[in-house]
C-alpha cells in the first residue's frame, strides 16, 4: 500500500514561519507520494494550520533564507517558490478546503461550484451548461440540493460537503493533483464522514493524493496510509499508519504518554433534576426525557434528525413547544428564554464557539464572568479586582494556559477556548449543563481535560446532557444515551449495551438514505 | 510522574503536557504549574506600540495644541479662545456621547442630526410663536426625542431592519417635518433657558458643564456597571450575549432610545446657547459625532467604543478646526476636516479591532 520508494507527488520543504518573535513552524516539510491519504497530525498550536496556509499561499514564509533553504513546493516535478498565488496552485493541481470553508454565504450552490471555472459558450457564461454540470455533480456526491439554493441557508453539514466537493472538483482532470483538507470532518456527522471517506478513496485510486488534517485518530486509522506529525512547529515523525497503534500516534503527538482518555464511570442516584415533556421544534416532535442528578446523558442520532435541537429548546435558545422542568420549577417552552433558563439553573454551551459561545475580542476574564457578572456589581461599582482574582482561580482550575485573564479569547487555542467557556458556565453552579459537540476542533490533550471536567461536574451533582454525533465519546462518557430519529426518541442505551457499535447501529438502522434526506 | 499527575488532576494535565512539549528534561516542572503571569511578556517595542495606540489620540492632541500655540502666539492659547472652544463644542459632545451608546451595542443612530433639528424648531415654534412657557416646551422637546427613539427601536429591534437604514430614513422624515413646521430662524427664546446655557463660570459657558455631567454619567455606566458590560457584549457578539443571559433586545432598544433622548437634550441646550431656533443647525451634527465616536474607539480601550475616547476625540477634532480657521482657512475646512476624520477614524478603529483579536461574526 505505501510506496515510499517512489518519487513524491508533492514535496514541500524549508517551511519556516514566525509570528513576531514566536516561531510557529521550524524547517517543516511534507512529502506526499502518489495515491495516498496522508494525515497531518498535531496538537492545537503545533503548526498544522500554518503549514496549510503556507502551502496555499495565504501567508508568506519567513524571509532571510538562502538559495539552499528557500521554501518551495514541488508537485509532479514542477517546483515553485513560496508563497504561490491561487493561479499557480490551480496549475499545480493543488486544491484546498480550509477550516472556515471559504464560502460566499450570499451566493447560490451553482455559483459556488462554478467559481473560477464557468462553462462558457462564445465568451459568455452558458448557464444551461453550468446548471446541468452542477446538478450532475451534486448527484454524483449524493447531495440533494437545488443548484439555486443560497449557501447561507444551508445547514453546517451541507456547507461543509459543498466546500469539499468544490475542492475535489478543483483537482479533478487528467493530471494527478493533491487535495488538502483542513479538519473537514469537524462539522460532519458519522454518515457524511463515511461518504467523504469513500470519495477520498476514489481520489486515491486515480493516483491523486489527499492531505488530511484532523484531530480524530480513529479516522486516521480508518482511511489514512501515512501520517506526518508536528509538535511545536517541527516535524517529529512520519509514520505508516497501518503499523502504528492509536497510542503510538497519541504519544507522537503529545511527546508523552496519555493515560486513559476517558474518566472512570461513577454511579448515579435516580433523583430527577431535568424533565423535558413533549418538546417540539423545527426538527423534533414530542420528545420527552428525564435526566438525573449526577448523570451524564447523551443525545445522539444522525445530523439533521433533530438531536442537536433538543438542548437548545430546553435552554430556550430557540422557540418551540412543550414543557421544561428543573428541580420542580416547570416552564412552558414558548415562554422560556436563556435568562429564565439560567435562573432555573441551566447552562448551555453551543457547538459553534466563534459565533455562539465565546466573544473572541473580549478578554478571557470578561468571557469567564459573562454569565455571572452581576455578582461583581456591588455598591454601585464593578468589583474589578475580585473579578480578576476569580478569573485567575477559574482558569487555574481548568488548567488554562497562558494564565492571563486580560488577553482576548482569540489568542487562546481552540481547546483552551473551550475549557474557558466550560469554566464560565461552571461558575454559574448549574443544576443542568447542556453541551453541544463539546470537543469540536479540540486536540487530544484538551479533550481529556474537558472529559475530566465534565465528569467532575457530574460527580458534584450536576446533571449533564451532551448532544453529539461522536459516538465513541458518548459510549465512554455517558451513563445513558438516547437516540433520536426523525425528530423523535427512537431508543435508549444503558449499561452494557452502551458501546460505540451499538450507538452507530441504532443511529443508522432502518434509515434508507441518510445523507440525502 | 507526569503520567500519574495527568490521571489525577485535570487542572494539571495541559500544563504538564505543555511542559513536556517544550522540553523533555528535568527543568520542565519549573515552567509549568506555578509561574502564573510569566507569559506573555511584552517586549519593549510592543509595549510602546500598546501605549501608542492607547494614548496616541491624547498625545497627538497635545502636539496639535502646542503647534497652534506656536503658530498663533497669544491667540490660540488665550483664555477667551479656550473658553469658546470648550463651550461651542459642548452640544456636539453630548450628541457624540449619544451616538456612542448604540454604536457600542452594534447599532447606528444616524437620526441624531434629525432629532436636533426637529427639537430646535419645535422649541422655537412653541416657545416663541405659540408663546408657551419654557417648562412645557422643554418637556415636549424631550418627549419628541423619546418618541423618535422608540420608533427607531421598534423598527430595528422588533421588525428587524438594519439600524443604518431606519435611522437614515428617520433623519429625512424629521428634517422634513421640521421644515414643514417652520423653515425660518426664530429669535426670542426664553431668557431663562439662555441664561441657564450661556452664563459663564471662569470664562466657560454652563452648557459645557452639563456636557461634562453627561460624560461622567455615561462613563460611569460604561465602565462600572453591568449595563456597560452588556452593551459591549451585545455589540461584540449578539448571539453569544443572548445565550449568556444578556437581554440583548432591551439593550439595543434602550441604547437607541437613550441616544435620541440625549440628542433632544443637546438640542434644548443648543437653543439656549444660540438664543434662537435655526432649522439649519443640523449639518454640524450629521458627521462630527460619528467621527468623534469612531476616532475615540481607537484610544484608551482600542477596538471598543468608549466614552472617554469619544469625549477626547470631539475636542481633538474641534481643536484642529478652530486652529485651522484661526490660521485663516475659510469655513469649508470644517466639512472637509470632519469627513476626512470620519474615514480615518473608521480605518484606525478597524485596525485597532483587528489588532485586538477578531470580532465575532453576527
Amino acid at each position: 500500500m505505501n510506496s515510499t520508494n517512489q518519487e513524491p507527488l508533492l514535496r514541500a520543504e524549508h517551511l519556516t514561519k514566525s509570528y513576531g518573535a514566536r516561531p510557529v513552524l521550524k524547517e517543516a516539510y511534507l512529502n506526499i507520494v502518489s495515491g495516498e491519504i496522508h494525515a497531518l497530525l498535531g496538537e492545537n498550536g503545533s503548526g498544522k494550520s500554518t503549514l496549510i496556509k503556507l502551502l496555499a499561499g495565504q501567508i508568506a514564509p519567513d524571509g532571510g533564507y538562502t538559495a539552499d533553504n528557500a521554501p518551495c513546493v514541488t508537485v509532479s516535478g514542477r517546483s515553485e517558490g513560496l508563497p504561490i498565488d491561487p493561479k499557480t496552485a490551480e496549475r499545480l493541481k493543488l486544491g484546498f478546503v480550509h477550516q472556515d470553508l471559504g464560502l460566499v454565504l450570499s451566493s447560490t450552490v451553482m455559483e459556488t461550484l462554478g467559481l473560477g471555472r464557468y462553462r462558457t459558450q462564445w465568451g459568455r457564461i452558458s448557464w444551461r451548461a453550468q446548471r446541468s454540470y452542477t446538478e450532475e455533480t451534486l448527484r454524483r456526491y449524493g447531495l440533494g440540493l437545488s443548484p439555486d439554493a443560497v449557501v447561507g441557508r444551508l445547514s453546517a453539514v451541507e456547507r461543509a460537503m459543498l466546500s469539499i466537493i468544490r475542492g475535489i472538483e478543483s483537482i479533478s482532470g487528467e493530471e494527478r493533483g493533491v487535495l488538502v483538507l483542513d479538519e473537514p470532518t469537524a462539522y460532519l456527522p458519522a454518515d457524511a464522514v463515511h461518504q467523504l471517506f469513500e470519495v477520498l478513496r476514489r481520489i486515491k485510486a486515480t493516483g491523486s493524493s489527499v492531505v488530511f488534517v484532523t484531530h480524530r485518530l480513529d479516522e486516521v486509522k480508518d482511511v489514512c496510509d501515512r501520517a506526518t506529525i508536528l509538535r511545536s512547529g517541527e516535524v517529529v515523525a512520519t509514520m505508516d499508519v497501518a503499523s502504528a497503534t492509536t497510542d503510538d500516534l497519541i504519544t507522537a503527538i503529545l511527546g508523552t504518554e496519555l493515560t486513559n482518555l476517558y474518566p472512570s464511570e461513577h454511579t448515579t442516584v435516580t433523583e430527577p433534576v431535568l424533565r423535558a415533556t413533549n418538546l417540539s421544534g423545527a426538527e423534533t416532535r414530542d420528545v420527552s426525557f428525564v435526566a438525573s442528578r449526577g448523570e451524564i446523558l447523551g443525545l445522539t442520532g444522525l445530523v439533521g434528525d433533530g438531536f442537536e435541537e433538543i438542548i437548545g429548546l430546553c435552554f430556550g435558545a430557540s422557540r418551540g413547544e412543550g414543557k421544561v422542568e428543573v428541580k420542580g420549577t416547570e416552564v412552558e417552552q414558548k415562554w422560556l428564554r436563556p435568562r429564565r433558563a439560567m435562573s432555573m439553573g441551566m447552562a448551555y454551551i453551543p457547538a459553534d464557539r466563534a459565533t455562539s459561545s465565546g466573544l473572541m475580542a473580549a478578554s478571557a476574564a470578561e468571557n469567564l464572568t459573562m454569565a455571572t457578572m452581576r455578582r461583581y456589581w456591588r455598591s454601585g461599582r464593578m468589583a474589578y479586582s475580585e473579578e480578576h482574582k476569580d478569573a485567575i482561580e477559574a482558569m487555574r482550575r481548568v488548567g488554562l494556559r497562558p494564565l492571563a485573564p486580560d488577553l482576548p479569547l482569540s489568542s487562546f487555542s481552540g481547546g483552551n477556548q473551550q475549557k474557558l467557556i466550560l469554566a464560565k458556565w461552571l461558575l454559574t453552579r448549574p443544576h443542568v449543563l447542556f453541551l453541544h459537540e463539546p470537543t469540536n476542533g479540540v486536540d487530544v490533550g484538551a479533550k481529556k481535560t474537558l472529559f475530566d471536567l465534565i465528569n467532575r461536574a457530574a460527580r458534584d451533582g450536576c446533571s449533564v446532557v451532551i448532544a453529539s454525533s461522536e459516538y465513541e465519546d458518548l459510549a465512554h462518557l455517558c451513563h445513558r444515551v438516547i437516540v433520536i430519529k426523525n425528530g423523535a426518541v427512537s431508543g435508549e442505551l444503558t449499561g452494557d449495551q452502551l458501546t460505540t457499535d451499538a450507538i452507530t447501529h441504532r443511529c443508522l438502522a432502518s434509515t434508507a438514505t441518510p445523507a440525502t434526506s | 510522574m507526569a503520567q500519574t499527575r495527568i490521571g489525577q488532576d485535570p487542572a494539571a494535565s495541559p500544563a504538564t503536557s505543555r511542559g513536556g512539549l517544550v522540553k523533555d528534561g528535568p527543568s520542565s516542572p519549573a515552567n509549568t504549574a506555578d509561574a502564573p503571569l510569566a507569559e506573555p511578556r511584552l517586549r519593549a517595542h510592543d509595549r510602546i506600540a500598546l501605549i501608542g495606540s492607547r494614548f496616541g489620540l491624547i498625545i497627538t492632541w497635545a502636539l496639535m495644541i502646542v503647534a497652534f500655540g506656536v503658530l498663533l502666539p497669544g491667540v490660540f492659547l488665550s483664555g477667551s479662545n479656550l473658553g469658546y472652544l470648550l463651550s461651542s463644542q459642548a452640544t456636539v459632545l453630548i450628541v457624540a456621547i449619544a451616538v456612542t451608546i448604540p454604536m457600542a451595542a452594534g447599532e447606528f443612530d444616524l437620526s441624531s442630526s434629525g432629532v436636533v433639528v426637529i427639537t430646535v424648531v419645535t422649541m422655537g415654534y412653541l416657545n416663541v410663536i405659540q408663546r408657551w412657557p419654557l417648562m412645557p416646551t422643554v418637556l415636549v422637546a424631550l418627549a419628541i426625542g423619546l418618541v423618535v427613539g422608540c420608533v427607531n427601536a421598534f423598527f430595528v429591534v422588533r421588525i428587524g431592519i438594519s439600524s443604518l437604514i431606519v435611522t437614515l430614513a428617520m433623519t429625512s422624515v424629521l428634517i422634513g417635518f421640521a421644515l414643514g413646521l417652520n423653515n425660518l430662524t426664530v429669535t426670542g427664546i426664553s431668557v431663562d433657558l439662555v441664561d441657564a446655557a450661556r452664563s459663564t463660570v471662569g470664562g466657560i459657558q454652563l452648557v459645557f458643564f452639563y456636557a461634562l455631567g453627561v460624560v461622567v454619567v455615561a462613563w460611569y455606566f460604561f465602565q462600572h456597571t453591568p449595563i456597560g458590560r452588556s452593551l459591549y457584549f451585545t455589540g461584540a457578539g449578539r448571539e453569544v450575549a443572548r445565550l449568556s443571559g444578556v437581554r440583548v433586545d432591551a439593550i439595543r432598544a434602550g441604547s437607541l432610545i437613550v441616544s435620541s433622548l440625549l440628542g433632544a437634550v443637546a438640542a434644548v441646550l443648543l437653543t439656549g446657547v444660540l438664543g434662537s431656533a435655526d432649522p439649519n443647525v443640523g449639518t454640524s451634527y450629521a458627521l462630527a459625532p460619528f467621527a468623534a465616536a469612531m476616532l475615540g474607539s481607537t484610544s484608551f480601550t482600542p477596538g471598543r467604543f468608549n466614552i472617554l475616547g469619544t469625549a477626547v476625540a470631539t475636542y481633538f477634532l474641534a481643536t484642529g478646526i478652530t486652529g485651522l480657521q484661526l490660521l485663516g482657512l475659510a469655513g469649508w475646512v470644517t466639512q472637509v476636516f470632519y469627513g476626512m476624520a470620519l474615514i480615518l477614524g473608521v480605518a484606525l478603529s478597524t485596525f485597532a479591532a483587528r489588532r485586538n483579536g477578531r470580532t465575532n461574526r453576527a
